[in-house]
């Protein structure tokens, strides 16, 4: 009986592996052909790799970045980590490396871990590029970003203070966690600009919730209860509006606040607010779009691999025209209402 | 008298039979992606498979002996953190590395002291300890960093990580002989039967006139100074600590002591069962990924292969 | 006058009352520290936050008592608060929505268990392996998408209308008292002491050990179906990869504080009641006194081990350490 369990235990693995093999095409050619143009005549591959999989965000990228080995006739490997890990990011790329892929895209999640990796690649002399988040002392060859982290943070606070009645008042601000670079970027562009800007805004917070939706909730009913005349929500990453939205609408119902009080402004993915922004709750937000900067991680590798060089205002099919600063590569935000929010499919 | 030989020819049977079906599922693994991952089989993957476990092999060594005398230590990832960090933040204060190293050593054994007291000392469970531990030692992590990975370190500290002796990468070198040391403690000296006797029973090791309450001291403190060393290897590999380093080890490491047949009530299991159980993994894990695998069936595969590897013990 | 007492010092000599007594230091320390912590609105809102961690937590308890360990907790939650949600957007009436996901909950609990029994494999390994099953079903399922557009009925379940008389609330309430009426009065009750308490020696009454095993896992399957629908409902959406991965260690937390013991044969309702309820008093009054972002963790973990601390005193005074 319990033989016949294990048996079948065993019989299920092998059938998920086998039934898991899918999507990539085994190669046949041996390993001692060398360096990493000996694929031959097979297609070039490109080795996209993203902080996390399993996340709403990262899925729109890698559609984006499916599409664009669509459209450009080359294979996509997507595969990340299940969850943020430094170390096991950077054992998958080397395991790419010794793959020998054409080339690598990676979002890291630790700017300076990657350095060591990208030499490798680059011995290898498998071109890299970086997106969402960079590695800038790193060896690689373009970054694909929304925009400077400067200009993000901005956009985020001036989505919450166009809002607001006027700037003045509570604010209390709402981050993902306190140790990834770009949004700690974003928090000082914010808080840089708020100090110089509009010095009636007080800051009665920043509040993590480490990438936990329920967290992220809590802590919004927490400093609400803490703050019952705050005026306004800062949210720099796209679980925490909907928590804050959420929170705001059961205070207003419970006659803790006033309807219409507190603004909240920041970082929305649209199908997470599209029911808050119809409702009012919030008017606009401001977002870009993953399925660009995927597409273009991708596209970026294939114009490497075929020596073309990649200039500011040059139009990609898909995605519109790219503005182009040094080495960096920027999709653009944008900034949506109640009108436009159904235009967007992520 | 032939009852008992029988029962023991059939112990090691038992005993046999894991480690067969062990290295059969290597075996099998190799044979698998041999055929299904390109680059599998090269002698440049095969290292790097090494290079990959060696930082989790290190702390399953002390984990194991936790384990062996019917403890656990959940804190383990977080204690990674804050050594990674104490020896990071030195290096790059300009501090020599010699200097650096240690006091990442001491801050692991300093950690591991206060799990070990608390422990062996108040008698609480060291489950509950730890799981107490982690989140604080994790906290500390983010007061000492807040928030900003801590990098730039001489060039001289990344040897430790990145270089190799005879072909074999250091820290590949490194696990070998702490594997061999802890084998030698644990199989040839009282203190290996310490530990299995604790793991068996407390109470009989106690009256037989064993400090217990310092063995368990002693070994949550191993398990902090090899913890440390580990971190060392570690951000000389990633060439960076943040607040998240080595978040999540515990429960891979357990996973990996599990599949090698250790005894979660402690007392009975073998140091090379560990061993085995992470090669299986970082096989698994570095195969997967080259055949671009999404990790989602990983960890799904994982758990099957855990349930297969565990199940057969007593079938 | 003498049973007065004896009474009286029978309540205080409690098992939980150090727990009880450290939770009532806590929040008078907020309260000093933070104007609007000790406010009835604030009180609700605590309570609302707590019962999800509180109804797991409780389950998880059971679990405990009986020896065993659940790790797959937050995996199986997700897992059927993605069920849930989908069958919600696949516009099934919210009865059914519900009714299905208490049995899928209750079921795959019960094969937590089946695993464990039939396959001999130590409770820790099993859930261990469940926790990366359930979890990347969970994600397969729902393609890594975010779950959301729920009616308003479904939402109904998780919303905080009615403070203190909140749906969410009142379903923990009732949870809560049934378990502590099965534990004390009922035979299942005493059976779950019994077997967590020594193995061999219920095997020798005549116990069904296994039987008894299985049943646990399965009402702490249904618990985290309760768990998933109103963690889908109250937030409002779902993601499968992201939904409550920390929650095995949350909820042994506060079991444990509570006073049950992680070998087997001890543990309270009213203990796990309120090591949740200080658990989640510290969350929320961290952020009321404006802790900085780095440093909330490391209160947690203090006060964790503070909370364990605490419970010393009383067992030590039982002369049972």
């Amino acid at each position: 009986m319990k033989k016949a369990i294990a048996i079948i235990l065993a019989a299920g693995l092998m059938l998920a592996m086998a039934a898991c093999t899918g999507t990539p095409a085994p190669s046949a050619s041996t390993p001692a052909s060398g360096s990493g143009s000996a694929e031959g005549q097979a297609t070039r591959t490109y080795f996209v790799n993203p902080k996390m999989v399993g996340a709403a965000y990262w899925e729109a990228a890698k559609e984006g970045a499916l599409q664009a080995g669509e459209d450009l006739g080359v294979e996509v490997i997507w595969n990340g980590t299940s969850e943020v890990d430094v170390a096991k990011q950077i054992n998958m790329v080397t395991d790419m490396i010794t793959r020998k892929v054409d080339g690598i895209a990676v979002a890291v999640n630790d700017a300076t871990s990657m350095t060591n990796v990208f030499n490798q690649a680059k011995e290898a002399g498998i071109p890299v590029v970086t997106f969402d988040s960079d590695s800038e002392n790193a060896e690689r060859s373009y970054c694909i970003l929304p925009d400077t982290d400067e200009a993000i943070g901005e956009a985020f606070l001036s989505a919450l203070i166009n809002q607001m009645p006027e700037p003045k008042g509570k604010v209390a601000v709402m981050i993902a966690s306190p140790s990834a670079a770009n949004i700690i970027a974003w928090r000082d562009a914010a808080l840089a600009k708020i100090e110089a800007d509009y010095p009636d805004i007080e800051i009665v917070g920043v509040y993590p919730s480490n990438d936990d939706q329920q967290k992220a909730y809590e802590n919004a009913k927490s400093f609400i209860q803490a703050n019952p005349d705050l005026a306004g929500i800062l949210c720099l990453a796209g679980a925490e509006t909907p928590a804050a939205c959420k929170a705001v609408q059961e205070a207003v119902e419970a006659g803790q606040l006033e309807e219409g009080q507190v603004k909240i402004g920041g970082m929305g993915i649209p199908s997470l607010v599209r029911e808050y922004i119809k409702d009012g709750t919030m008017t606009e937000s401001v977002m870009w779009n993953p399925m660009s900067m995927g597409y273009l991680s991708v596209w970026a590798l294939d114009q490497i691999a075929q020596g073309n060089e990649i200039t500011d205002g040059m139009e990609v099919p898909g995605v519109g025209t790219i503005k182009v600063e040094d080495d960096r590569i920027y999709c653009g935000t944008f900034r949506f209402t109640a009108e436009d929010v159904d235009n967007y499919q992520f | 008298m032939v009852q008992q030989s029988s029962s023991h020819a059939k112990m090691l049977c038992v005993l046999k039979s894991r480690y067969t079906l062990l290295i059969g599922i290597i075996a099998l693994e190799f044979l698998l992606f041999g055929f299904l991952a390109p680059y599998f089989l090269t002698l440049g993957n095969i290292l790097n498979i090494l290079r990959q476990i060696s930082e989790i092999g290190m702390i399953s060594i002390p984990l194991t002996f936790l384990l062996l005398s019917g403890h656990m230590d959940l804190s383990v990832g977080s204690i990674v953190g804050v050594c990674g960090i104490t020896c990071g933040m030195l290096l790059r204060a300009g501090q020599p590395v010699v200097l650096a190293i240690l006091a990442g050593i001491a801050a692991g054994a300093v950690v591991g002291f206060i799990n070990g007291v608390i422990v062996g000392k108040l008698k609480i469970q060291a489950v509950v300890v730890t799981i107490g531990t982690q989140v604080m030692f994790r906290g500390l992590c983010y007061i000492m960093t807040s928030g900003r990975a801590v990098s730039g370190y001489p060039l001289s500290f990344y040897v430790l990580g990145g270089g190799d002796i005879l072909g074999l990468p250091i820290s590949v070198l490194v696990l070998g002989l702490c594997y061999v040391g802890a084998w030698f403690v644990l199989e040839r000296t009282y203190f290996g039967r310490y530990i299995l006797a604790i793991g068996n029973n407390q109470n009989t090791t106690r009256y037989s006139g064993i400090r217990v309450d310092r063995v368990k001291i002693l070994l949550f403190t191993f398990c902090g100074i090899m913890t440390a060393v580990a971190s060392i290897f570690l951000i000389s590999r990633l060439s960076s600590a943040e607040a998240t380093l080595g978040s999540g080890y515990e429960l891979d490491i357990i996973t990996a002591a599990l599949i090698g047949g250790i005894d979660i009530n402690g007392g009975s299991g073998k140091l090379q069962g560990t061993f085995l159980g992470i090669l299986i993994i970082g096989i698994l894990r570095n195969g997967l990924n080259l055949m671009g695998l999404s990790v989602i069936y990983q960890s799904i595969i994982l758990g099957v292969l855990l349930l297969v590897a565990v199940a057969k013990r007593k079938g | 006058m003498k049973q007065h007492k004896s009474r009286l010092s029978r309540i205080f000599s409690a098992r939980e009352m150090p727990i009880i007594v450290f939770t009532l230091l806590v929040y008078g320390a907020f309260s000093v520290m933070a104007p609007n912590f000790n406010t009835f609105n604030n009180v609700s809102v605590i309570a609302q936050q707590i019962t999800i961690n509180g109804i797991v937590a409780l389950g998880m308890t059971i679990v405990i008592m009986i020896g065993g360990m659940d790790l797959s907790v937050g995996s199986l939650l997700s897992l059927c608060g993605v069920f849930a949600g989908m069958m919600d957007n696949a516009g099934l009436p919210v009865a059914l929505t519900v009714l299905l996901t208490l049995v899928i909950g209750t079921a795959l609990g019960a094969l937590n268990g089946l695993l464990i029994v039939k396959l001999h494999i130590p409770d820790i390994i099993v859930t261990l392996a469940t926790m990366n099953i359930f979890r990347g079903v969970a994600v397969m399922v729902t393609r890594s998408q975010w779950i959301t557009d729920f009616s308003d009925a479904f939402l109904h379940i998780g919303s905080s209308k009615g403070g203190l008389f909140s749906i969410p609330i009142l379903l923990y309430v009732a949870v809560a008292v049934v378990f502590a009426v099965c534990l004390r009065w009922l035979p299942f009750g005493r059976l779950l002491y019994a077997v967590g308490g020594n193995r061999e020696a219920a095997v020798l009454m005549g116990l069904n050990v296994p039987s008894v095993k299985i049943r646990v896992y399965a009402v702490n399957g249904f618990l985290l179906g309760l768990a998933g629908l109103l963690f889908a409902s109250m937030f409002g959406s779902i993601q499968a990869a992201t939904a409550a991965t920390s929650l095995q260690f949350q909820t042994m937390g506060s079991a444990l504080i509570g006073g049950a013991n992680i070998f087997g044969g001890a543990g309270s309702v009213l203990g796990t009641v309120f090591g949740t309820i200080l658990l989640g008093m510290i969350k929320n009054g961290l952020v009321q006194i404006h802790a900085s972002e780095y440093w909330l963790d490391f209160i947690t973990g203090a006060v964790i081990l503070l909370a364990l601390l605490v419970n010393l005193i009383q067992l030590r005074k039982k002369g049972r350490c």
